[in-house]
């Protein structure tokens, strides 16, 4: 059921659909769907006729049918996201609960909020910790008259990524589903807002978007990096958990006692996972502070150039000397939504210079400290032996810190040498301390899309919108395990009977479940069955 | 006048009626629904002979029965008299219906062939739910029982589970007398009984089709042919049956019995597409042969009534049963022990003398209430059954090295690694040559020894179903501690039989192919007799409300396992012999044996299946449960003796003026403790105090299970339109296509859970089907429109009023 609940969550019924089925009167358990008055084919006549019993327990008092139960409350980021930032972003909420859960993290200037309709109100939103996120404008647009024909509320925030990602996923955390791809559209269309004539349209499009949607979750699963590693494994332990304790309740007398402290350990272990990674993972960091990048090499290898054709700006000054650069330089790009700083840093090669010596030394500290390392070569000269020296250097550095920092072998100047290329690839097997290599023309801007796609890849940001969304959703995950799991210690430390932790953990299973909708009773059951000796 | 017909029928079936008119065991549904309709049905006969109401068949056996012909025609005709055939047959029968049960062997009717138990995990939650819809199963096996135990007594509510070792003979013998004097009582004459269901030896081979796929009756072996416009299969292990002892093999639907020949052929002719599974069951050893002596003695649950003397469950009997040495005496004592040693050790050491000294018989044990895990739970919601009998016990062996080295040097003579059986048995009941050859680190395993009777000396040997030829059999047997010397009276056998994929049926367990047509239990591809009897129960509700043209009835996955059960079959592609598992159900908590009646009595109420009686019953205790609740919450307490053993039990302070309910929501409090400290109602039974406790212990996750399930039923229970052509959707996967075609869900929740179906497909489907209903709208708006241009101006505006709201 909890899996049926996140495939149809976002199917909103309208009250006079006629696919509906009528509402139950008054406090019956059952209704009745009329039957069809003709029976024209006969074979499949029975079908038409039939008396649907629901659950309806007399000893359980009615509970609210109409409020919140009826349909889920999605949210996302509706501006393009990934490309250069805009000056505004917009978070959509739409669904029954939109103003209640925009609520719980909007504060707007006069104390509370009373939404109209349709008015835009000034405020911030808040984190759990009562920072402030980001100024925003909510534009609270009650049904019906929304594009979802739902209560929307659109929270229009600074158009940096790292706002509109923090407040979707405050969002989130109060209660709202991250949006399935065209999901607004679906509800806009299912509940009659959009025009039959697009209803093709709207099926292309959302098929599209779950096919592309699927594809990515399948290449997040594999890509290293970001949650993927860790939503596979938390699910893998949830499943293995479920599997403990549910051959236990089916098979009572056939299996070897719990050991429960074993399992309550276990359960710690991956709620304390979970928090760190939400807490602290490299993902959240990397939004908020951005990668430090510096860019090392010999002298007169084109590392300004190379600084001023990412970052589109005159910098550095670039010259035919060799050590002109004397001092670190910054500039500040984005890649894919990441802050990224770059640092050009002096040519390092032995001198007697006293201010190039001082450069150099801040070279040697700067690419101590940066995340990646872009250590650049000249494709007209060739690997040399002082790169080779110089890539000790650094690696000497690097030992002495003992962090393992990536490195990118740029080849500049490609433009100077065409046939290098197949030089190049043949001759750096023997490096295999870079991590990717890379050729470049700074002058022309060649190979710098390719640049941002390896050092992408190496931070762990798959790049493109696609991978993005996966990385969203993952967090998402996290979030609704994290409840799962906290209610689950709840649950423990009540000391509620055993069937009650299988229901949490059964909620975090599928929350973590790598399509929506997962089906996880058949899976759980083939462990017990492999995993125990069951069958008297 | 109006006894005029029913005087016929007592000419006619004389023999019978003699016997239902004196009968006085039986409990006889007077049930409400089925009755009208009698009634009416028999005023008119009365007041005009040629009325056209719907029942025809029975309308023309009374005209033919003038002439003194016989003419076999009935509204419900069962074939098979297994769990799932006296469910349906007697479901059928209540409710009004002439129904007729065949059967290859009326002597073996509701035989047990596998395990004497009912209920486990899962199962007696089904059983639960069948006798809260006023069937059978839960009855017999309470009154039939030899032991009965309450599993995962600590694990929470909803996988509580209650088993009971049966007495084949007996089970039988109880089920087929309820079955031959199943009678229908007159409501204007109190004295005049129709027995309206009849039963008959035959084997049926082939179904009668009418002119519009719907079904007419069934043809049997010897040439006969009954009519009736529903037809109810229940065939279990018996079409084309073939068993397998080692190498050999004998076509037989159980060890001893004839299969059924040419009904699959005919099946199949009529475009059912049919499959084989594979089943066994393991060797039976003399009791008497066996050495208990060294062997786990493993014990049932005893009813314990707080203030009453001791002497009244303790009724030691050293006739006939002393023979086989099973009722335990020790038994008795040990029940005492632990709960002394529990509660009051040292007030009640001085009383205890000992197994055989009768002096405790005049004890008053008030300390015994406590001793919730230690009591008798019944299947059954109607305290008439509640019959305590003594128990017996069950004893626990294992296997020896001995055992895995026969088995592993015979390996090749077993059809699974000889390799000339292809047909994998069920995953949870594996073969013990399985076990030793999957899990080979395991140096033993268990193995139960269960009585199958009281006055039969068969002993079932649980675990240790073999496909080894019979003359290793024994000596594998003798290997077991206990069982050096044993006789063995039956061999171990497996029996492969012919089963039709039950995505060939509607949840009404009605076939989508031949109105009329039902299929219930092994046929469907399900195992167990619990399976079988809630099968069999939907079935016989739905088979005689198609032959009275009503609505048929489906239950809702998410209303009772039997749901989840029927949805699993008919939606999910089964590859082994189903077996219903607590896993399986997505809200299990709200799924639980003891709302298991207020689930669905009501139902049985409105169907006509529970009588005045039974309704009063069920009423009551559900007053009587809610009255308690209230009172729970209203009363408050501070401090005293309560309150401080809450404390200390708890370890968790009690607030002053708490609730009597607060304090049953800390944890380790049970309702016991109020009884003890006189805040308990006394005049409520142990059931509805357990109630009571569940209600208010667990309320915050049964609301949070309650409201998840809300938000998905109302869009899982779209209704899906029949006439849907998936091939035509170009949006839906391949495969989507291909299953949905098969399947043809009812609702989109079904059509979620077929496989291969994904969320992607299921928004495709969404869309297509919105789109449909808005072209059909405009449509209808449209001909509206043109309706009121052609007709006068002051006639239809209403309606294109409302058409125009339901378009929002």
């Amino acid at each position: 059921m909890a899996a049926f609940r996140a495939v149809l969550r976002h199917i909103h019924i309208n009250a006079n659909n006629c696919f509906a089925p009528p509402s139950s009167l008054g406090a019956t358990w059952q209704f009745l769907i009329p039957a069809k008055p003709s029976r024209t084919v006969k074979s499949r006549a029975g079908l038409d006729n039939y008396k649907l019993v629901v659950n309806k327990d007399e000893r359980l008092e009615c509970v609210d049918q109409i409020g919140s139960g009826s349909a889920t409350t999605i949210a996302a980021i509706v501006t393009s996201v990934g490309g250069p930032p805009a000056a505004v972003g917009i978070v959509r909420l739409s669904g029954p609960a939109a103003v209640s859960i925009a609520g719980r993290g909007f504060r707007p200037t006069r104390k509370t909020w009373r939404p109209t309709s349709h008015v835009v109100e000034y405020g911030v939103v808040l984190d759990s910790e009562g920072n402030v996120i980001d100024e925003v404008l909510a534009v609270p647009m009650l049904a019906p008259r929304s594009y979802t024909r739902e209560d929307v509320v659109e929270l229009q925030c600074h158009g940096s990524e790292v706002c509109l990602r923090r407040v979707l996923r405050k969002c989130l955390e109060a209660g709202a589903t991250l949006a399935q791809p065209g999901e607004f559209t679906l509800r806009a269309f299912l509940n009659g807002r959009l025009d039959l004539s697009q209803a093709e349209n709207v099926a292309r499009l959302i098929a599209a978007k779950s096919v592309a949607a699927a594809d990515a979750a399948l290449a997040g699963i594999q890509a290293y990096g970001g949650f993927s590693s860790l939503v596979g494994s938390l699910r893998s332990r949830c499943i293995e958990l479920l599997t403990e304790i549910e051959a236990r309740l089916d098979f009572d007398d056939e299996m070897p006692p719990l050991d429960l402290n074993l399992i309550m350990d276990k359960i710690n272990n991956m709620s304390r996972d979970v928090e760190s990674a939400l807490e602290t993972a490299n993902y959240d960091k990397l939004l908020q502070s951005g990668l430090q990048i510096a860019i090392v090499g010999r002298p007169n290898v084109g590392k300004s150039s190379l600084l001023n054709a990412w970052s589109k700006s005159e910098r550095a000054i670039v010259t035919e000397i060799a050590g002109t650069t004397r001092d670190v330089i910054e500039a500040g790009i984005s890649v894919s939504g990441i802050p990224i700083n770059l640092l050009d840093t002096a040519g390092i090669r032995d001198t007697d210079d006293i201010v190039e010596k001082i450069g150099v030394e801040r070279s040697e500290a700067v690419a101590r400290g940066a995340d990646l390392i872009i250590m650049t070569v000249s494709a007209v000269e060739g690997w040399t032996s002082e790169d080779t020296k110089l890539l000790e250097r650094i690696q000497s550095a690097k030992g002495s810190t003992g962090s393992s920092t990536p490195v990118i072998l740029v080849v500049n100047k490609i433009d100077c040498k065409p046939c290098a290329e197949t030089e190049w690839d043949k001759g750096c097997h023997s490096h295999n301390i870079f991590s990717k290599h890379v050729f470049t023309c700074a002058v022309t801007g060649q190979g710098l899309e390719e640049l941002e796609r390896a050092v992408l890849q190496i931070v762990g940001i798959p790049a493109g919108g696609r991978r993005w969304t996966v990385n969203q959703r993952q967090c998402e995950q996290l979030v609704r395990t994290k409840e799962a799991l906290a209610r689950l210690q709840s649950s423990i430390k009540d000391e509620l009977p055993l069937d009650f932790w299988t229901i949490d953990l059964r909620d975090a299973a599928l929350s973590l479940g790598q399509i929506s909708g997962e089906d996880i009773s058949e899976e759980v059951l083939s462990n017990i069955f492999g995993k125990f000796c069951i069958g008297k | 006048m109006a006894t005029a017909p029913l005087t016929l029928h007592l000419c006619r079936l004389g023999r019978n009626l003699c016997k239902t008119l004196f009968l006085t065991s039986s409990p006889v549904p007077r049930n409400p629904c089925g009755v009208s309709f009698r009634r009416r049905f028999r005023r008119r006969i009365c007041f005009s002979s040629s009325s056209s109401f719907s029942r025809r068949f029975s309308a023309s056996r009374e005209l033919n029965c003038e002439l003194g012909e016989v003419d076999e025609k009935y509204d419900v005709i069962v074939v098979g008299g297994g769990h799932a055939g006296c469910e349906a047959a007697l479901a059928s029968a209540r409710l009004g219906a002439r129904t007729l049960l065949l059967t290859l062997n009326i002597d073996r009717i509701a035989w047990q062939p596998c395990n004497p138990a009912v209920g486990g995990p899962a199962k007696s939650q089904l059983v639960h739910e069948v006798d809260a819809l006023g069937g059978e199963i839960g009855k017999i096996a309470d009154r039939c029982y030899l032991q009965k135990r309450v599993l995962n007594v600590s694990r929470g509510p909803a996988v509580r589970a209650l088993r009971a070792q049966t007495d084949k003979r007996e089970y039988a013998l109880r089920m087929k007398n309820v079955v031959e004097r199943q009678v229908h009582i007159h409501n204007i004459i109190p004295f005049l009984f129709t027995p309206n269901l009849s039963i008959r030896e035959a084997m049926v081979t082939d179904i009668l089709l009418g002119k519009n796929d719907n079904v007419e009756g069934v043809c049997t072996y010897f040439g006969m042919n009954f009519y009736a416009p529903s037809v109810i299969l229940t065939t279990g292990t018996f079409m084309s049956g073939k068993i397998w002892v080692g190498r050999t093999s004998m076509p037989a639907g159980r060890a001893g019995e004839s299969a059924s020949h040419g009904l699959t052929e005919n099946l199949q002719r009529l475009g059912f597409e049919t499959d084989r599974l594979k089943t066994g069951t393991p060797a039976r050893v003399d009791i008497r042969t066996v050495n208990f002596s060294g062997l786990e003695p493993q014990h049932g649950d005893e009813e314990v009534c707080p203030f009453k003397p001791i002497s009244r469950f303790i009724r030691f009997n050293f006739g006939s049963n002393q023979a086989y040495g099973l009722y335990s005496l020790k038994m008795y004592t040990s029940i005492y022990v632990i709960s002394l040693s529990k509660l009051y050790v040292n007030s009640f050491k001085g009383c205890l003398k000992g197994p055989g000294s009768l002096l405790l018989g005049e004890l008053c044990l008030p300390a015994i209430m406590y001793l919730h895990n230690w009591q008798v739970g019944w299947f059954s919601f109607d305290p008439e059954v509640h019959i305590e009998r003594e128990q017996m016990c069950c004893y626990l062996t294992r296997t020896t090295s001995t055992t895995h080295q026969i088995i592993r040097e015979n390996l090749h003579e077993t059809p699974t690694y000889g390799g000339w059986v292809e047909a994998k048995g069920p995953r949870y009941c594996p073969s013990i040559e399985d076990k030793i050859v999957r899990f080979q680190d395991k140096e033993s395993h268990q193995i139960f020894l269960e009585p199958e009777g009281r006055n039969v000396p068969e002993l079932y040997v649980q675990g240790f179903s073999t496909g080894l030829p019979e003359r290793l059999q024994l000596p594998l047997l003798r290997t077991l501690p206990g069982l050096e010397n044993c006789s063995m009276l039956r061999p171990a056998y497996a029996v492969e039989y012919d089963y039709l994929p039950a995505h060939q049926c509607a949840r009404s367990l009605m076939t989508k192919k031949i109105q009329g047509l039902f299929f219930s239990g092994q046929i469907n591809g399900t195992t167990g007799y619990e399976e079988a009897a809630a099968q069999g129960m939907i079935s016989g509700i739905n088979a005689a409300r198609h032959a009275d043209s009503k609505p048929l009835i489906v239950l809702e996955r998410e209303s009772s396992y039997m749901g989840t059960l029927i949805d699993d079959l008919v939606t999910k592609d089964l590859r082994e012999p189903y077996r219903m598992l607590t896993s399986r159900s997505e809200h299990r908590l709200l799924l639980r044996s003891d709302n298991a009646d207020s689930r669905l009595t009501p139902l049985g109420r409105e169907i006509g299946l529970i009588d005045d009686r039974r309704w009063k019953l069920y009423q009551d205790k559900q007053a009587r449960i809610s009255e308690e609740k209230k009172r729970l919450k209203s009363v408050r307490i501070s401090g005293g003796d309560l309150a401080a053993e809450v404390t200390h039990l708890s370890n968790q302070p009690v607030k002053d003026f708490s609730t009597l309910e607060s304090l049953l929501k800390k944890p380790h409090i049970q309702y016991e403790i109020l009884d003890k400290h006189g805040f308990g109602d006394k005049s409520l039974s142990r059931m509805e105090k357990e109630c009571v406790e569940i209600d208010i212990k667990y309320e915050g996750f049964i609301l949070r299970q309650q409201s998840h399930l809300q938000q998905v039923v109302t869009q899982q229970h779209r209704l899906l339109p029949e006439d849907l052509d998936y091939y035509a959707m170009t949006t839906l996967s391949l495969e989507a296509r291909e299953k949905l075609s098969k399947v043809r869900p009812q609702t989109i929740g079904q059509a979620s859970r077929v496989g291969g179906v994904s969320p992607a497909d299921i928004t495709a489907l969404l869309i297509v089907l919105e789109a449909k209903r808005r072209k059909a709208q405009e449509q209808r708006r449209y001909k509206i429109m043109n309706a009121i241009r052609a007709t006068t101006q002051d006639e239809v505006p209403e309606v294109s009023l409302t058409e125009k709201v339901n378009s929002g």
